[in-house]
């Protein structure tokens, strides 16, 4: 028997009070295990498309279904992860501590396995010297781990991240990206929301590419939608660095991963 | 920096002093070590005494009690002196009158002014029991972080509903502070030349509407994460542990100051 997708989106709309159109008729189906990548430019409407995706917001038109259940995303949350984009607005408690034991706690987990998961995310985030500091005092990168460990301290099946990886430098995006790779092998399913071309190929296998209409442009695979230069353009989007390069030096079917590209050279 | 900028800087800067203490609850002194529920009960206690009193002498011990417990739980009484004098000296200039007002034999001049007596008693009762009070709940948010109040509160049965309105209204003042240094410091950096004062209260209008705006948007925000994270109740894990020494001071404490305010009675 196959598994019921994790999440069924079907004619998503949604408008701003002022009459903006956000998001405008999307459906889209997340097979569980699946690493999706909702990219669009700015304004494209992918932030609002996360939230409704993770129930946060009622839609105007439309409807969200959880595993294959009619039940509210509410009734989901233990399963189901949603990190913000704004660090400062998810770390809300007097200390990393308290907003790490945050969710643990609003399930009824024991102090005793909290303090377990509390222990092993800030030993895997370096976040162990900063336990009792208030949230809002950490500098950026420091927010966006707390915010992360946040989201995972309740071991949720499906992740649904916004942009998690702005305002990180470069040894702390290794070490997300490398954690986000453990958690897609552990067979969690993960929808990243991001403006970053570059990125995506690195945190998702297939795309979804929204307009500034808010509607969906494109949907393939990271290798279809990153290497179709026109289509990005047109969507207002900078293709991939590495994908650019390949296609101006006019090599057919551009890598899209560095790693790729390299490997591409050695062998040419 | 104009005067909104002075304003909202100071505000700040005492409203997190005020609401984020996470230094001294660490700190290995007395207070810091009786249980939480205990302290909470104790203080409150004490609160209730202060109100009722009209005694000053034992208003005096009243306020004294917070200094000693200050000093037992290594909180300099500089800091717990500065922590209470704004609203000891606007209790001041609200109640200042009263020497002058309420009728009674004369004790001093002020010129074409009389202090009465009574006056002068009501003004000192009423300040040093302004002081002791805002000194007792001082020393008790100097020594208790903010989760495990709200673990007391619910190991006291306080209804939950009451103590999510707290936990909101911590979360949202916090917010609220945090947002308006951001937007202060924003105003900050493209101010370029004072203008006419009539030009800066109007952009002080201005900044305090789009700070309102701003600050029901995050709220709504903030609520929104507490929601994709299982929900909105504060319920801190209970981490106290068996009753100590600390504890059995604490209460003697307690008892001894009901004991003299009865004797007193």
């Amino acid at each position: 028997m196959t598994a019921a997708p994790v999440i069924e989106a079907s004619g998503l709309a949604y408008r701003y009070e002022d009459g903006t159109t956000a998001v405008d008729g999307v459906d889209l189906t997340i097979e569980a295990g699946e690493r999706v990548a909702l990219l669009g430019p700015n304004g494209a409407g992918k932030s609002t498309l996360l939230l409704l995706l993770g129930g946060l917001l009622a839609p105007d038109e439309g409807a969200v279904r959880y595993f294959g259940t009619d039940q509210p995303a509410d009734a989901v949350r233990d399963r189901l992860g949603v990190l913000t984009q704004d660090p400062g607005e998810y770390l809300f408690n007097p200390t990393v501590r308290e907003d790490i034991e945050y969710g643990p706690s609003q399930l009824g987990l024991s102090a005793a396995e909290a303090d377990r998961r509390v222990a092993e995310l800030t030993r895997r985030f370096d976040l162990e010297h900063l336990l009792d500091r208030p949230p809002f005092r950490l500098s950026g990168g420091e927010q966006r781990r707390a915010a992360i460990a946040s989201v995972l301290s309740v071991d949720p099946e499906v992740l649904l991240l916004d942009e998690p990886l702005s305002n990180v430098d470069g040894d702390n995006e290794a070490a997300l990206l490398a954690l986000l790779d453990d958690l897609a092998a552990d067979g969690v399913t993960i929808v990243t929301s991001t403006p970053d071309t570059d990125l995506v190929a690195a945190v998702a296998d297939r795309v979804v590419l929204l307009g500034r209409d808010g509607r969906v442009v494109a949907t393939g695979s990271t290798r279809e939608v990153l290497t179709d230069v026109d289509r990005l353009r047109e969507a207002g989007l900078a293709p991939p660095t590495v994908v650019e390069l390949f296609d101006r030096a006019g090599f057919e079917d551009p890598p899209v991963r560095v790693e790729e590209a390299v490997e591409r050279l050695d062998r040419d | 920096m104009d005067a909104l900028d002075r304003t909202v800087a100071a505000v700040n800067d005492e409203a997190q002093t005020f609401l984020v203490t996470t230094r001294t609850p660490r700190r290995d002194g007395f207070m810091q070590a009786v249980d939480p529920a205990l302290k909470l009960v104790g203080v409150l206690s004490l609160l209730v005494i202060a109100v009722v009193t009209d005694d000053l002498a034992i208003l005096c011990g009243l306020a004294a009690l917070p200094l000693g417990l200050a000093i037992g739980s290594r909180i300099a009484p500089l800091a717990l002196g500065r922590r209470i004098a704004l609203p000891v000296l606007a209790s001041t200039a609200v109640v200042a009158p009263q020497a002058v007002l309420q009728p009674g034999p004369t004790v001093a001049a002020l010129g074409p002014l009389s202090l009465s007596a009574t006056g002068v008693t009501y003004v000192a009762v009423f300040l040093v029991r302004v002081t002791a009070s805002l000194a007792l709940l001082s020393v008790l948010l100097l020594t208790t972080g903010f989760g495990p109040l709200v673990t007391a509160l619910r190991r006291l049965r306080v209804p939950p509903l009451a103590i999510t309105l707290l936990a909101v209204t911590y979360r949202s003042l916090l917010l609220f502070f945090r947002e308006l240094e951001r937007m202060a410091h924003a105003r900050r950096s493209r101010t370029f030349s004072r203008g006419s004062l009539r030009g800066r209260w109007a952009r002080s209008g201005s900044f305090l509407g789009t700070f309102l705006l701003r600050s029901l948007d995050r709220g709504e925000r903030v609520q929104r994460a507490a929601r994709a994270r299982g929900g909105t109740r504060m319920r801190p894990y209970d981490r106290s542990g068996s009753l100590g020494r600390a504890d059995a001071a604490f209460a003697l404490l307690l008892v001894a100051v009901v004991v003299v305010r009865v004797i007193a009675a």
